[in-house]
């Protein structure tokens, strides 16, 4: 709803009454894309209200029946006027008499039509006027008396037409809509503005429990689906919007101290069994931040009571001799193995994982080096140790590190197919290396290399964790033939074996003098498995056959494949797996969430308090909503009485300054302004319900 | 029936209805005990909490006075003589016509208004009762003045709100409550307008005691009903 930039100031202040106007705006672009502009009269106001004096009227206009308002003579009109507005209903009701056999039900609809009606106060002293729009909405109830003839209607505001109305709504899971276009969403249903609409961060929270409501009334849907941020909402009569915020003290409307509240002063303080220590408990579903992904974290850990392998004997790089070791190792428990998986999520589908496995190990070492003219002698670059078990090691102790590693990488199309997976697989290993060399197929010739106490050649002299296989699954789709493939290619340490003839090399001294491609191994290509699904309609998912052949190398010691073959092609028959697409979907869990008046319950014991709310969709919320149920049982009522001030309403801040109660300059919130008016003699009253918080609520 | 005052005000002979009674306060021979007019005072206390009270009155429309109110009015009558004749009868007729009287008791009353700045159209809460009633303008008249500066009034057969006064006067409309001066308020103003007021009451409550031949004491009680003019 972009608006564009007019702000229209409107004042009901007479144009012969000089008149001060105070333009407050407020622009919550953050929040809401829409522009609120409250104006305040407050100068004129503030005279009349500092007046001993003063003179009191309304003005009550109604539709007739023609579409228009006209304005009901004070000779129909009844003397009592009593407007209600209060945070215990969802509208403001005003209650008046016309006076008159013309408002007989069974003379014209009027008093049971949805008549539009409504009121300007009128609050002057003489000379200076100050008039409020204080109530525009409809008849909603009408009652005849016959003698005297008069009708009492009552009237409510513009929310009240629509708060009774049902609710339908429906929200697939995981909308990831905000509360706030939700919210607008529903009040644009129904034609209702919006007015300063603050529902904290991330704009109220964002959905992704799904919605069905239906059978609820707007007043009471609002009310629960705003309960999670804390706010509660009003409809504001002088503007007709609709306002929801937090309910918290804000701008000071008025200073209210001995002089202007009536002499009766109640206070209700907190029964002293009032709920102290409430707990909210829902359902919640793990986080998805805004792109929809998250990160799921596991971890599971081995203990055992294990001593540390440590090496008996140390190689020295400077002359090969061999030092016998006396290394203690403790045996204690402690950790021996661990499982860490993250897993991240688009939705409810994995998109990647990571998964390391934590253990005690030492890398192995090449103990030996082969020189070109074909000696071999000790590793001259590194001290090696030597273990009980006789392999040579890096280091003389074993060391708690990761031992394995595995990603996993899934790639979707823009329709939301699993089209690709990447599987990557790292583990310590040491990348081999020819030890000799032909050119005839007779002769060899040596060529430098670390080497292994059994002979094999090494191109470092260590292991390391690295990545030497991997996989890359393509996945393929034929609709009109109603096949799907899988094709998974295999890459792996491999070199390409060849017959032994020139410009060949060859690992030695290898009994079988298998020869290579390639002086050395490196990661390719080593096979392909290929799963086609051939299905019996798109319907049905059921597979007629499904056909599997694998290739790959012959000849190899790659870690991956046996030897090179095609295998003949198998057909089974089975359940075709269901097309991976991404989907929406979290796990829930149970949660709950403390809130405690420490204060109470150091008076009082703990009193406890359960709510169960289906709204809430973090543990945050969780907590607003007992924070909030804990301000509602704690806070202390005040009830007084004013001379009627237009302007106040229910939502407004009040000052309370009453020193000699101890109540010193308190911010306060209107909860209830009830207003008499007697038009006859000008008596009038606003009782409010105003609420205190002691300071730990606040 | 002998009066022989002219002065306005006490000794004037109220006129009831369309001025066929000639019935004076103190006239010699015949004369009600007192007349008894109750300016109810249309206002409500509001007591706060520092013991002082404040006071609300109710708005009765733009241009009015600052204070409303509402009159009762008490015409006893304990010597009255049947040898008053018509006077009697007429007063006896008073109590079943079933309709508004008018009443002008020829008092002087006192109107304020704060008019705030650009203010030129008054109205008086009741209609001034001398052209109605036939009596004298110049006798019970009208004054108006602005801050305590007389304006000169002048009465009219024929004003609306949007007639043009010639500069400084105020011009009183014969028949209705309307009131319009020249030049307007320039600054919050403080106007006062005293005047004759005619009433439209109804008779509430009226006794007559037989006491003894030739003696009916009449004691009647009118309120105040609503302007229509």
């Amino acid at each position: 709803m972009p608006q564009t930039g007019l702000l229209s100031v409107v004042t009901n202040v007479k144009a012969k009454v000089t008149a001060q106007l105070s333009v407050l705006t407020n622009v919550t672009t953050s929040r809401v894309d829409s522009l609120s502009a409250n104006t305040t009269v407050t100068r004129s106001l503030a005279a009349i209200l500092a007046e001993g004096w003063r003179v009191i009227g309304v003005k009550v206009e109604m539709d007739l029946g023609d579409g228009a308002l006209t304005e009901i003579p004070r000779s129909e009109l009844g003397s009592s006027i009593r407007i209600s507005s209060s945070f215990d209903g969802f509208t403001d009701e005003v209650s008046f008499q016309l006076a008159g056999r013309k408002y007989s039900p069974f003379k014209s609809a009027l008093i049971r039509g949805q008549q539009r009606v409504r009121m300007t106060g009128i609050l002057l002293r003489p000379g200076l006027i100050t008039t409020r729009k204080i109530f525009e909405g409809a008849v909603a109830i009408g009652k005849y008396f016959g003698d005297p003839p008069f009708a009492t209607v009552s009237a409510v505001d513009s929310f009240g037409r629509h708060s009774s109305k049902q609710v339908h709504l429906n929200l697939e899971p995981g909308s990831r809509r905000t509360r706030l276009s939700v919210l607008l969403e529903i009040l644009n249903t129904y034609g209702i503005q919006a007015g300063e609409i603050n529902l904290g961060p991330e704009q109220g929270g964002i959905l992704f429990k799904p919605v069905s409501v239906s059978g609820v009334t707007l007043g009471e849907f609002l009310r629960d689906f705003l309960k999670p941020t804390g706010a509660v909402y009003w409809f504001d009569q002088s503007t007709e919007k609709l306002h929801a915020q937090k309910f918290r003290p804000g701008t000071v409307y008025r200073t209210l101290d001995s002089s202007n509240m009536g002499r009766e002063l109640e206070v209700m303080v907190p029964a002293t069994n009032n709920a102290n220590n409430v707990t909210a408990t829902g359902i919640l579903f793990a986080y998805t931040g805004p792109s929809g992904e998250r990160t799921e974290r596991s971890e599971s850990v081995s203990r055992a009571v294990y001593a540390p392998l440590v090496a008996s004997k140390r190689q020295n790089k400077a002359d090969g001799s061999l030092t016998t070791l006396s290394l203690s190792s403790v045996s204690e428990e402690s950790e021996v193995g661990k499982l860490i998986k993250w897993t991240n999520y688009l939705g409810g589908n994995v998109v990647s994982q990571v998964t390391e496995e934590l253990g005690w190990y030492a890398p192995m070492a090449a103990p030996k080096k082969q020189l070109s003219s074909g000696t071999i002698q000790h590793n001259p670059d590194r001290d090696v140790y030597q273990y009980a078990d006789g392999s040579w090691r890096s280091v003389d102790r074993e060391e708690y590190q990761v031992i394995r590693r595995t990603r996993l990488l899934k790639y979707y199309s823009s329709a939301g197919y699993l089209t690709q997976r990447w599987d990557f697989r790292e583990s310590f290993a040491a990348d081999r290396q020819a030890i000799t060399q032909t050119t005839d197929g007779v002769n060899e010739t040596f060529l430098p290399t670390y080497m292994t106490e059994d002979g094999v050649g090494w191109i470092n002299d260590i292991e390391k964790l690295n990545i030497w296989e991997h996989s890359i699954t393509d996945v393929q789709g034929d609709d009109a033939k109603l096949l799907s493939y899988e094709v998974m290619n295999l890459y792996g340490l491999f070199a390409y074996p060849v017959a032994k003839q020139p410009n060949s090399y060859g690992y030695g001294p290898i009994a079988l003098k298998t020869f290579k491609k390639s002086s050395t191994e490196s990661v390719q290509w080593v096979g392909k498995v290929v799963t086609s699904y051939r299905a019996l309609s798109e319907e049905e998912h059921t597979v007629t056959t499904t056909r599997q052949s694998i290739v790959g190398m012959a000849g190899t010691n790659t870690p991956i494949i046996g030897g090179t073959s095609v295998d003949p092609i198998r057909t089974v028959t089975g359940t075709r797996p269901p097309v991976e697409q991404l989907t929406d979907f979290q796990a829930a869990q149970q949660a709950r969430s403390t809130a405690v008046d420490n204060v109470q319950v150091a008076l009082n014991e703990a009193h406890y308090y359960y709510i169960h709310d289906e709204w809430a969709e973090t543990n945050g919320e969780l907590q607003v909503i007992a924070f909030e149920e804990l301000r509602a049982q704690g806070k202390w009522p005040l009830r007084f009485s004013i001379p009627v001030d237009y302007d106040l309403r229910k939502g407004h801040t009040l000052r309370i300054n009453r020193p000699e109660h101890g109540l010193n300059n308190e911010d306060m919130l209107a909860w209830t302004v009830e207003t008499e008016i007697d038009l006859k003699t000008g008596a009038n009253r606003q009782t409010l319900v105003v609420d205190h918080f002691p300071p730990e609520l606040r | 029936m002998p009066n022989t005052l002219t002065n306005p005000g006490l000794f004037d002979k109220i006129t009831i209805d369309s001025g066929t009674t000639q019935l004076g306060i103190r006239d010699i021979t015949f004369f009600p005990q007192a007349v008894q007019i109750t300016p109810d005072i249309l206002q409500a206390p509001f007591e706060v909490a520092a013991g002082r009270t404040v006071f609300t009155s109710p708005y009765l429309g733009d241009n009015h006075p600052d204070q409303p109110t509402d009159v009762t009015i008490a015409l006893p009558w304990p010597e009255f003589e049947l040898a008053q004749g018509p006077d009697v009868a007429f007063l006896k007729k008073i109590r079943k016509l079933g309709r508004v009287i008018q009443l002008a008791p020829w008092l002087q009353d006192y109107e304020f208004y704060t008019a705030p700045a650009g203010q030129d159209v008054f109205y008086l809460p009741r209609r001034h009762a001398a052209s109605l009633m036939g009596k004298n303008e110049g006798t019970f008249g009208v004054s108006f003045t602005v801050n305590g500066v007389a304006r000169t009034v002048v009465f009219k057969d024929v004003l609306t709100t949007s007639t043009a006064v010639t500069s400084g006067e105020a011009w009183v409309h014969r028949t209705s409550r309307l009131i319009k001066t020249n030049p307007a308020m320039v600054a919050t103003s403080e106007v006062e307008v005293t005047y004759y007021p005619l009433y439209r009451v109804r008779p509430l409550t009226s006794t007559i005691e037989i006491r003894r031949k030739g003696r009916e004491p009449l004691d009647f009680v009118f309120v105040e009903t609503t302007e229509n003019t």
